[in-house]
Formats: C-alpha cells, structure tokens, sequence
C-alpha cells in the first residue's frame, strides 16, 4: 500500500503547523486518498494507475499548502470573539474585546489615525485648561481647613477687590477676638528681590509674612522650622524658602537649614522650606513666590496712619461668616476714631471679611468659567467628529455585524465591541493629547498670563490625568452611542442578501444631525475667537504715547534728609550715576511715574482734570516720547524750574482747545497763585495702561520747593538690564547707602493688560481653529463615505447626462445643507451668549453683524473645502464601470 | 453547496466530494488541495463542526455535520440563490421568448 502519509507529509512541510493539527490533517487527507485507492482498484484500475490518479489529487501541492496556511495561521490569530474555546456563549472577557478592537483598528491604521488624533486635539485643549483653572475653579486650597480664612479688606462702592492696604490697627484689633477668630496675620507683600550669590545674579520674587503665617493657614514646614513670636519680636531676618528654590537653586541641599539667602545684598537666616505645594496665597498675579520673609509688622500696638497689606483671619470652628463680620464691624468702629480721618472727597470706604477662594479668584470666576465653557465645546465638537468616524465605519461594516449576528452574536456583544472600539480611539487620543501637553508645557508655561502660570499644574499631576481618563471615557461613550444604536438595529437577512454594500441607501443616519451639531459649536468657538483678536489687535494698536520695550523702571530710595535742596541735589547725582551704568542707554526721572497708573497732583483752575509731574531733563527721551512741537527740559531748565513748563496733547486740547502744537509753544500759562510758566514744548499722551484714556499732563521740571522723591526711568541695550548691585554699590559710595533698590521690567507689569488680552486671544483662536479642524474631517469623513455609497446612483445619474460639474455641485449642496443649519444655530447662540462674551472685549461689538458674516463664510468655506474632496472622485466616476459592477 | 450536502447527516471528506461529483454529473470536481482548506474554513468560521468517529472493521474518519450557525448562513443562502436563479431564468426567459 503506498504511503500517502509521507506523500502529504512532504507536501505540508514548511507550513509549521502545530503538530498535533499538522498530524489530524495528514490523517484525514491520506484517509481520503486512501478510499480513492481503494475505489479505483475496486473499479479495475491497475495499482500503478489507481496510485496515479489518486496523487493527482494532490497535484496542486503548493496550492494546498498556500491555502492551508491561510486559513490555519489566521486562525490561530482569530480572537476568541464568539467562543473560540468551544463554548456557544460568547466570551465576556474585557481584554479579549479591547485586544479584538486594537486588532480591527490596525487593520483601517488611517482611520485609526485620523480619529486618535483629531480626538486628541479636543481632549489635549480640555486637559491644558483644566490643569490651568484646577486650582482656582476645583480644587480644595492647598491649607488646613481652608474654608475657615478669610480676608478682611477695605472696599470702596461697587469694587469687587479690596484696596492694598488696611489700617494697622485693625489687624492688631483682629487678633483679640478671641470668641471668633482663631489667629489672625498681616496680608502677604510680594516684592521681587534680587538673589546674589557668587558670580550670578537671579530676580525671585519673596513674600514678607507675619510671624505665625504658617500657623494660621495650617501648613508645616517640610523641613527645619516655622517662624516664632521671638524672631519677630527680634526682628531677626529669617526665610522659609519655597520646595522649588531649595530643589533647583540649591540642588536640594540637606545642609540647607542655617545657610544664608543673600536677597537685596542683605543676609537673611534660611530656617526652613516650604512643602511643595504650598502656594502663598496672594491676589496678586506674578510669578509664584520663592519664599516667605518674615516681616516685622507692628505687634501690639501701631501708630494710627500705619496701614497694612489686607489681612487672613482663621475663623474659630462653626463661626459663621456673618459672626465675625458683625464682630468685625464693632471692632472696626471702635478703631475707626483713632486713625487720620478720610481725607474729604475721597469715597466712602466698607470693611468685608470675604472667604479667601473669593478674595483670591472671585474677580477672575467668571473669566474661567468662559475659558471652561470653550474648551467643552470643543471637547463637544471632538465627540461629535469621533462619533460620525464610528458611525461611517460601522457602517461599512454593517455586512460584518449581521454574519456576527447570523453567527450567534447578540445586539449587546455588538455594541460592546463599537463601544471598545470607542473607548480604544478616544485612549489613544488622549495619550497623544497628554505626551504632547508634556512635550509643549515648557513653552506653554512661558505663553501664560501670571494669572494662570502661578497656579497651573503640570500635565502629569494625578487630578489632571484622573480627569483626562474621565473625559476620555464619558468621550467614547458618548461618541459610542449612536453607531452602537445603528448596529443594533442591523437588519440580518438583507445584509447577507447584500453584495459587498452595493445598492444601500447613501445617506447616513445620524451623520448628518452630528455635522449640524459640529458646524453650530464650531461657529460659537470661531466667533468668539475671531471677536477676542478683534479685541487684541485693537489694544495692542493703541498708541500708548511712549515706547515700552526696553524700558525699565528704578526705585532708588534714599535715607530721608529735611533739606529739600540737599535731597534733590542727591536724586539728580543717582539719575547721573544711573547713567554710566554699565548698558545703560539713557536715563530719566519723574516725581510720580505716569505709566504705572499712579496720578500725579492735580492742579490749576481751568485745568480742572489734570496732572502735573515733575520731570527732569531726558525723561522724555528716555521713555520714548514722541514730541510734537517744541523742546524737551534742558539740565538749564532744572536750574529755573518755575519759568517753563511741557503739554502734553491733551493739556493742550483743554487749555487752549484751538491751538495747534506749534502754535502753543511760546505762550505763557498761568494758573492761579503761580508764576506764569512758557510753554516751550507739547508731548504725546502717555496711557496709564492700555485701555486707560490718557490725562491731560502738564509736566515741569523737578523743582525743590514741591518735590519729595524721584522715580527712575532707564533704557537700555537690547537684552540688558541694570545691575541694582552694581547701582547700590554705587549709590553707597558716592551719595548715602539707599533704604531700597529695586528695579522692574516697565512692559512686564505696563503690558500686563496686553498679554491677557493676547493669551485670550491665542487660547480662543486654537479654540476656533480646533474646531474647524474637527469639523472639516468630520465632514470629509461623511462626505467620503456618502460618495462611496452613492457611487451607483451617480453612475446612473451619468449615464443619464448629468456632467461632473452637476455632479459636484449636487454633492457639495447637499452636504452644506446641515452645515448651513448649524451655522443658523450657532449664531443663535453666539447672539444669545453675547450679553456675556462682551465684557471680555475691549472695544468691540459681540453683535457686530460683520464679524457674525465672515464668521459664517468662513465655516462655508471649510465646508465646501471638505465637502468638494470627495465630491470630485464622485465626479470622475466612470459609469461604465459602476453599472457593469451591478 | 457543501453546507447543503451535510444538511440532513454528517459525511467524511471523501464523500463529500464524491457526492459533488456524482450529484453534478461529474461537471464539479474538487481536488484535495482545494475541497479541504474549504472544509477547514467553514469550519473555523463555525459554519461546520468536524468529529473523528470509528466505525466497527474501518479507520477513523473526520465527519462533518451542519451547525446552528451554518443553517442560519445556508438557509440564508438558498434563498439568496432562488432569487439569483429566479432572476436569471427571468431575464433569460424574456429573452428567448
């Protein structure tokens, strides 16, 4: 008998099949090969030929082992969807689903893609704006109990933040109500410092405290110890500085306690560092502090006038706020009668004890609250883009899920494996959202306005990941749902009647409600956008009468000396020394700066809202001024101070309303009780700050008689900036040591308004940008799969005479009919919500009807972009070949 | 066609294809190389459910029989291919009368 084994063996060799299989399949083939033998031999064949005919059989070796290794190598990869171990119920494993999801989505890669990533920008804008308001809008304040402090402060009518300061006596007052409050500090002072150590020289910000800081807001050092009553009452310089500073400057020394941090040239005792998430708490928006400073604040008692930053009070346990602020009010009564009364005219000043979270972030809540609203629109458009990708894929899939459903599949396995599916995409998206948030933060960080930079967190932060993978989840879902009611409802029987997808209708279900849904979101994000950079680019074109960049600002505060000639004859030789400094360009010096929204003294009748400042010779140059007619001061005008005097454009205006500029100059002023003064110069208005209206000026050389200190201007070369060591030391040696130095940057506070108004304007525009994006794919996406559908249709529609300019213009109208919907929609909206956006805006109309039309065209013209692509190769359908196809 | 040869009992490869060629009148033939990677591929796809048996006197023989979801697929089919058949001899039909 021959050996059929062998002869298949060899012909199965290679395949690298399981043994056990490997051999069942032999067994069965030879078997077969076998019985033909035998019924060859039966029928009178001779052996020779029976063996012949039967390993013809065989002939197409290769081709068995072609397809042998097809069906059994995929199947050792098939999932074990509908009980692959032998079981007829389906396997309900998690895994198994996520593993089959992973695998079906390799197979459509682009589809993959495009849906990951599209979905990523939506959850990558929403996790970046919750890690940016977390700690404002949700989260707890980093301190013990923090719902018990709150800050007392002095508010005048209709302000919803406290003025800088409160009398002294107040906040000594606070400390003994001892059947309300618990502990009671000084508001925290922020003031930027220079650290000096050898050969380097560092600007950190530092915060002066009270002593028992720590104690009130409930924090523990992280390491060495809090501040005590006896430092304080000591007056010994002592620091607490901040985990970042003692992890990065001092590379996390463990010999740090003791050491000494040089800040103002002047040594103060480390004693501790603060744990890391300590954030001092501060209205005020720069930078996060680098450490807390013990301040030595009046104890027991102050002299009346003496005022302090707005003071935290810890509620005892169970007081209510309106306890302490009855309390509050007796105390500040009693108080009231010791301190310098109002000075007449001034407003009628309320004191509030107000929870801390208000205090801090009330002024911003509803600012945030926009920002959040934006990016869930986005995150809306995301799903709604996620969910039409489902849908158009489980629609061409339909034919797989009815064999499945034949198959013993139930309409729940179904839609679990959409929902993973789901789920899987929107994972994906939003680990790319994340790895690229983590990979952008640095630069991120450096774009944020102080407001958000002091209190963002980073990207890897558990509550922002927490957050990312919820969103993420409520994201799959609910882009799952419709494309899972869509399988649900698969019709069997017609599905597997069906041929490849042919002759289905082309309209997709559902896909056509989510683009009206992307387009009404998307012109929300885009009209709020493009109103924002309206609003920007009208700010920043504002001529602000000087020139910002480069300019810094110096404080230079001398020891006080009754002789007024003596003293000002000292500011003049520091405005000299400022000027040999070392990059120093030009210098200047003003009595009262008018950039940093102080207002100067008022004077003058006829002139009955302006300012007058007292300036020397290069203040103008050196703040960039523009001159419009005339001369600037000379150092010969200092030595006459009362005979000339400077105008600024609107001086002008309101003094002599008809003159132009040139025409003023040379004219005499004269106000009441003073020497007449010649005009000899008119100079541009300069802005308090960028949506501020300017004042009329008019400026006059410092003289002795009214002048009490200078402020420093200095420009410098590009990229410099005065050394206040070397100034100091200077100072030192030539005229008196200076109480203080300090020097600031002029467009890092001045344009504080510009970059909140440029980040609002860049986080709106990736807003709407985003969703233009999404919503353009989205529509590509439907758009593409309609075509593929439809293609016997728009043979037939062909072959009947219609040209592929009918065709395309067919398509693209049918596919701008829900874009145009939601455009309708959306600008309903943006209308109704316009009330709310125009208090962000500066200068602009919410419901400027323009803007509402470019808005629109430019969603049209997305769509038309999106909607053409797939209209086109719908064009170049050959009808020949579609209806033969049929 | 194979789905419909296992309707009423299981048979073994050979049968199977002896079955087609006799049933055919020998116009359909398949080889091995092609009749049993079909086999084993409706039986992956659950369709058919092959079982070793041994018969008193003989070897062990692979039989095949129909399960649930192959009546579902062939009951499917035949239809699908009534109305093919219907609709051939339809067109056809008009066209010689």
């Amino acid at each position: 008998m021959p050996d059929w084994k062998r002869e298949i063996g060899e012909r199965l060799a290679g395949l690298k099949l399981e043994a056990a299989r490997e051999a069942e399949i032999i067994e069965e083939l030879a078997q077969h090969l076998e019985d033909q033998f035998q019924d060859l031999i039966i029928s009178g064949a001779t052996s020779a030929d029976a063996y012949r005919a039967a390993l013809a059989e065989l002939r197409d070796g290769p081709m068995l082992a072609l397809e042998l290794s097809r069906i059994e190598r995929r199947v050792s990869r098939e999932p074990a969807v509908w009980g692959a171990k032998g079981g007829r119920f389906p396997n309900f494993n998690f895994v198994s689903d996520v593993r089959y999801a992973i695998r079906s989505l390799w197979r459509a890669r682009w589809f993959a893609v495009a849906a990951a990533l599209t979905f990523a920008f939506g959850i990558g804008v929403n996790v970046a704006v919750f890690s940016a308001v977390d700690r404002m809008l949700f989260r707890t304040l980093p301190y013990d109990q923090p719902e018990e402090i709150f800050q007392m402060g002095e508010y005048g009518p209709g302000m919803d933040r406290p003025y800088g300061t409160v009398p002294a006596s107040y906040v000594i007052g606070s400390r003994h109500l001892p059947d309300v409050v618990d502990g009671c500090v000084a508001g925290f002072s922020d003031y930027f410092s220079v650290l000096r150590e050898p050969g380097n020289e560092a600007r950190i910000l530092l915060t002066s405290v009270s002593y028992n800081t720590l104690a009130v807001f409930g924090v523990r050092p992280f390491m060495g110890r809090d501040f005590t009553e006896q430092d304080a009452r000591a007056k010994k310089a002592t620091a607490l500085i901040s985990y970042d500073l003692w992890r990065g400057r001092f590379n996390g020394a463990q010999d740090i306690i003791g050491r000494q941090l040089w800040s103002n040239d002047e040594p103060t005792e480390i004693i501790g560092v603060l744990p890391p998430e300590f954030i001092p708490a501060s209205s005020f928006l720069y930078p996060s502090s680098a450490g807390l400073v013990l301040d030595f604040d009046p104890l027991d008692s102050a002299r009346p006038g003496t005022r302090e930053p707005p003071p935290y009070l810890r509620l005892k346990a169970g007081v209510s706020s309106a306890a302490v602020q009855a309390e509050i009010n007796v105390l500040v009564e009693r108080m009231k009668q010791a301190e310098p009364p109002p000075r007449p005219g001034s407003p009628k000043v309320v004191v509030r004890v107000l929870p801390l979270k208000t205090v801090l972030f009330g002024a911003y809540a509803s600012y945030l609250w926009l920002i959040v609203a934006a990016a869930a629109l986005v995150l809306v458009i995301a799903c709604a883009n996620l969910a039409s990708l489902l849908l158009v894929r489980g629609r061409s899939r339909e034919h797989q899920a009815a064999v499945r459903v034949a198959l013993g599949a139930s309409a729940a396995r179904l839609m679990r494996t959409a929902v993973v599916e789901s789920l899987v995409l929107s994972f994906a998206g939003t680990l790319i959202g994340l790895l690229a948030l983590l990979w952008a933060s640095r630069g991120l960080e450096a774009l944020l306005p102080p407001l958000f930079s002091r209190y963002a967190v980073p990207p890897y932060d558990l509550r922002v990941i927490g957050f990312s993978i919820v969103a993420a989840t409520l994201s799959a879902l609910l882009a799952g749902v419709l494309p899972c009611l869509r399988l649900a409802r698969v019709d069997v029987l017609s599905e597997l009647q069906q041929s490849g997808g042919r002759g289905r209708t082309g309209r997709l279900r559902g896909g056509r409600s989510l683009l009206v849904v992307e387009a009404a979101v998307s012109v929300v994000l885009v009209a709020g956008a493009a109103m924002t950079a309206q609003s920007f680019v009208g700010l920043a074109r504002t001529d602000v009468g000087f020139k910002p960049d480069g300019l810094y600002s110096v404080g230079v505060y001398l020891p006080p000396v009754q002789d007024a000639q003596v003293r000002l004859r000292q500011y003049l030789e520091v405005l000299e020394l400022m000027r040999k400094l070392h990059g120093v360009q030009s210098a200047g010096a003003v009595d009262i700066s008018p950039i940093m929204g102080a207002l100067g003294n008022r004077f003058g009748a006829g002139f009955n809202s302006g300012f007058r400042w007292q300036a020397t010779e290069g203040f103008f140059e050196t703040m960039g001024m523009r001159l419009l007619a005339g001369r600037s001061f000379s150092s010969a005008d200092l030595a006459q101070p009362g005979n000339v005097g400077i105008l600024s454009e609107m001086g002008l205006r309101q003094v002599w309303p008809d003159l132009q500029p040139a025409q003023a100059v040379g004219r005499i002023l004269e106000f009441p009780g003073e020497a007449p003064r010649q005009v000899v110069g008119i100079v541009s208005d300069v802005r308090g700050s960028y949506s501020q209206t300017p004042w009329p000026s008019l400026y006059v050389p410092v003289s002795p008689e009214r002048f009490r200190s200078l402020m420093f201007v200095a420009r410098t070369q590009a990229g410099a900036a005065p050394s206040i060591i070397e100034l100091r030391d200077r100072v030192r040696q030539r005229v008196a040591a200076p109480t203080s130095v300090n020097v600031s940057y002029v467009p890092e506070r001045f344009s504080g308004g510009l970059i909140d108004q440029q980040f609002r304007t860049m986080l709106f525009t990736t807003f709407g940008v985003v969703a233009l994006i999404l919503a353009a794919v989205g529509l590509y996406a439907v758009g593409s799969f309609e075509v593929a559908m439809r293609r016997s249709e728009m043979g037939v529609r062909m072959s009947l005479g219609a040209t592929p300019g009918n065709l395309q213009r067919l398509l693209i109208r049918e596919a701008l009919t829900p874009v145009i919907m939601g455009i309708l929609a959306g600008l309903i909206v943006t209308y109704w919500g316009a009330k709310f956006l125009q208090s962000f805006l500066y200068q602009v109309n919410a419901r400027d009807p323009v803007t509402y039309i470019l808005v629109a065209l430019v969603l049209i013209a997305t769509a038309i972009m999106a909607a053409w692509l797939p209209a086109r190769r719908a064009a170049r359908t050959d009808p020949a070949t579609v209806l033969r196809a049929e | 066609m194979i789905l419909s040869l296992i309707e009423d009992r299981p048979r073994h490869g050979y049968e199977i294809s002896k079955l087609i060629e006799q049933r055919s009148g020998g116009t359909v033939r398949f080889y091995v190389a092609s009749l049993y990677p079909l086999l084993y591929r409706l039986e992956k796809r659950g369709w058919i459910k092959g079982r070793w048996v041994e018969k008193a006197g003989q070897r062990r023989r692979r039989y095949y029989r129909l399960t649930a979801p192959g009546r579902v697929v062939l009951a499917a089919q035949r239809r699908g291919w009534q109305a093919f058949v219907e609709a051939i001899n339809r067109v056809t039909g008009a066209e010689h009368a």
